[in-house]
């Protein structure tokens, strides 16, 4: 590793339900308010950002040979924001252990670029449409390709020591910055809490479901205080017990923004602050869509 | 055949849909509801229930169909012309039907503002059509096997029932289009009981999809009708679930109107068999994918 650890200007977190994404959805919402939820705090969260690293699960119960459902309703997510910015895409296996969600986690917004044993990453550009100068969103475009063109545009993951993320304005109603004033890395990670809250969840009840849930939000509210360690405490095998699809990617989170044991010194840790948090369970599904922004 | 477009009043329609057409009868003696709208405030008033439930078309009719006390063209517009003109003006985007075989009451309608003549005696009256066209209204053209008008089928043979539907209900719609009802407003109906015994009425329905292959919309009137209270052994007032079933099967066979007395049941199962075609997405969905 260079030491360097890129700037996490923006985290969003979202759910990674599949009634989000449209080929499921019937002629009402079923989680009305939820998409627009969504979108809203992804849009936020990626208004100032020229890059995105989604960081998703792999899925639980594969059937299909389709992309993964984290994945495909983060695009989703974020070819609604009607922006445009360069996206890697981080797949952490669902079960894969917290070493390895530490170690994908210093990788994911460093500079190292190979893949990582606990997960995969692709690349692919998202852009606003009508814009004819920049390529549509195409998942698979050639990873050589968007290098090169981010490398043109300057060094997305500069360094933390000189790099001054530029989060003028408002995140919720300013207005979209233009690309050349964008330059932060967002962080999209798609994670639920437990699915077995309720006798009605898909999982059924189960009363610890409740405690780990609460230990999650509680980490994302008080992500100023340093909370987001304690993502790192969730146990993967409590969590596979209660269907907890976002345990391995939040643990991704949590090592990409500096927390746990460090080999190299990269200098002070980043503050993040809560800027929106929703926290819902309509299906007996924990859904939390949450905004965090470093405190420069 | 999805290219199929269709118009009635103002509005265009395609191949994918199944529309309601409530029956309020300005009748004492119609078999099914016995005059329970014969009063006019209980005929406004199952009026606004059926748009409430959800009804597309409304289809007044002021003669029972079965034999009875004659009722003259003017005994007939009393029951029908002031109605269709107080409902149009409660209801203005409502598409209103009406069901009569004669052109003097067609017109006296249209004038009051109906968008349908519901020709269900099958061209009794060449002018009707004439007066659809006068009007720009549309038609719906039914098949009775050349019967006069308020007779029961007695002892009629087909050599082949649908092939007798296709052939009369292709030569009304032609002529009502030679005399200028534009294509895309004609309706065809093979009119299930009429003409027909219940044999008949069965094979029209499990040959549905040939009517349906023509590309002219077609309407079905199956509602406790008897070919369903026979073929179940049951009397009028125990139907519905036989109609319901024959409604089903109909719209799988792509009929797109559906002119029925119960509104909300039909509305569902014809719902039901838009979502199963996948011409209709479900409501709300989320088993499985929370």
């Amino acid at each position: 590793m260079s030491g360097a650890v890129a700037p996490v200007s923006d985290v969003v977190v979202v759910p990674g339900a599949p009634l989000l994404l449209p080929e499921y959805q019937g002629r009402a919402a079923a989680a009305p308010g939820l998409l627009e939820s969504c979108v809203e705090a992804v849009r936020a969260a990626v208004e100032h950002a020229s890059h995105v690293v989604v960081v998703h699960a792999t899925d639980r119960e594969p059937r299909s040979t389709r992309p993964a459902i984290g994945l495909r309703v983060a695009d989703h997510l974020l070819a609604a924001t009607h922006l445009g910015f360069t996206v890697d895409h981080v797949s952490v296996a669902w079960d894969a252990s917290v070493e390895e969600c530490l170690e994908l986690g210093r990788v994911t917004v460093g500079a190292v670029r190979e893949p990582t044993p606990a997960g995969s990453r692709s690349e692919s550009v998202f852009a606003p449409p009508g814009d004819a100068k920049t390529p549509p969103f195409a998942a698979g475009d050639d990873a050589s390709s968007v290098a090169a063109q981010r490398d043109a545009k300057g060094s997305v993951f500069a360094s933390a020591g000189g790099a001054k993320t530029p989060l003028g304005g408002t995140p919720h109603r300013g207005r979209p910055a233009s690309t050349s004033e964008r330059a932060g890395t967002t962080l999209l990670v798609v994670a639920d809490g437990s699915a077995r809250r309720t006798e009605k969840a898909p999982g059924h009840l189960d009363p610890r479901a409740a405690g780990v849930d609460d230990a999650i939000v509680d980490a994302l509210r008080s992500a100023h205080m340093g909370g987001l360690d304690r993502l790192l405490d969730l146990d993967p095998a409590l969590c596979a017990d209660l269907l907890v699809s976002g345990r391995a990617p939040l643990q991704v989170l949590a090592s990409a923004v500096g927390a746990g044991p460090r080999t190299d010194a990269e200098g002070a840790r980043t503050a993040y602050r809560l800027e929106r948090l929703d926290v819902s369970d309509p299906f007996g599904v924990l859904y939390v869509v949450a905004h965090l922004m470093a405190a420069v | 055949m999805s290219a199929l477009t269709f118009r009635l009043g103002s509005r265009e329609f395609d191949a994918r849909s199944r529309l309601v057409m409530a029956i309020v009868n300005r009748t004492p003696d119609s078999f099914y509801d016995k005059g329970a709208t014969w009063r006019q405030e209980a005929a406004f008033d199952r009026v606004r229930e059926v748009v409430a439930q959800g009804a597309d078309i409304v289809d007044i009719g002021g003669i029972k169909a079965a034999p009875g006390v004659e009722i003259g063209a003017d005994e007939e517009k009393g029951r029908v012309v002031d109605f269709v003109a107080a409902m149009r003006e409660e209801h203005p985007d409502l598409l209103i039907s009406v069901d009569t075989w004669r052109a003097s009451v067609g017109r006296a309608v249209l004038e009051a503002g109906a968008d349908i003549l519901n020709d269900a005696w099958g061209g009794a009256d060449p002018e009707l059509v004439e007066v659809a066209a006068e009007f720009d209204a549309a038609v719906v053209c039914t098949h009775t096997g050349g019967v006069t008008p308020r007779t029961r089928p007695h002892r009629i043979e087909y050599d082949d029932v649908m092939a007798s539907i296709v052939e009369s209900l292709v030569a009304q719609a032609d002529r009502a289009v030679s005399v200028g009802v534009p294509r895309e407003r004609v309706v065809i109906d093979p009119a299930h009981d009429f003409g027909k015994n219940t044999w008949h009425s069965l094979e029209a329905t499990r040959r549905l999809d040939e009517l349906v292959a023509l590309g002219w919309p077609v309407l079905v009137s199956l509602s406790n009708k008897d070919f369903v209270g026979e073929s179940l052994d049951l009397p009028v007032g125990e139907r519905l679930t036989g109609t319901l079933a024959a409604t089903a099967i109909s719209a799988w066979h792509g009929a797109h109107i559906y002119r029925v007395h119960e509104v909300v049941e039909t509305r569902q199962v014809l719902d039901m068999v838009s979502v199963i075609a996948g011409d209709l997405p479900p409501a709300r969905v989320a088993r499985g994918l929370a």
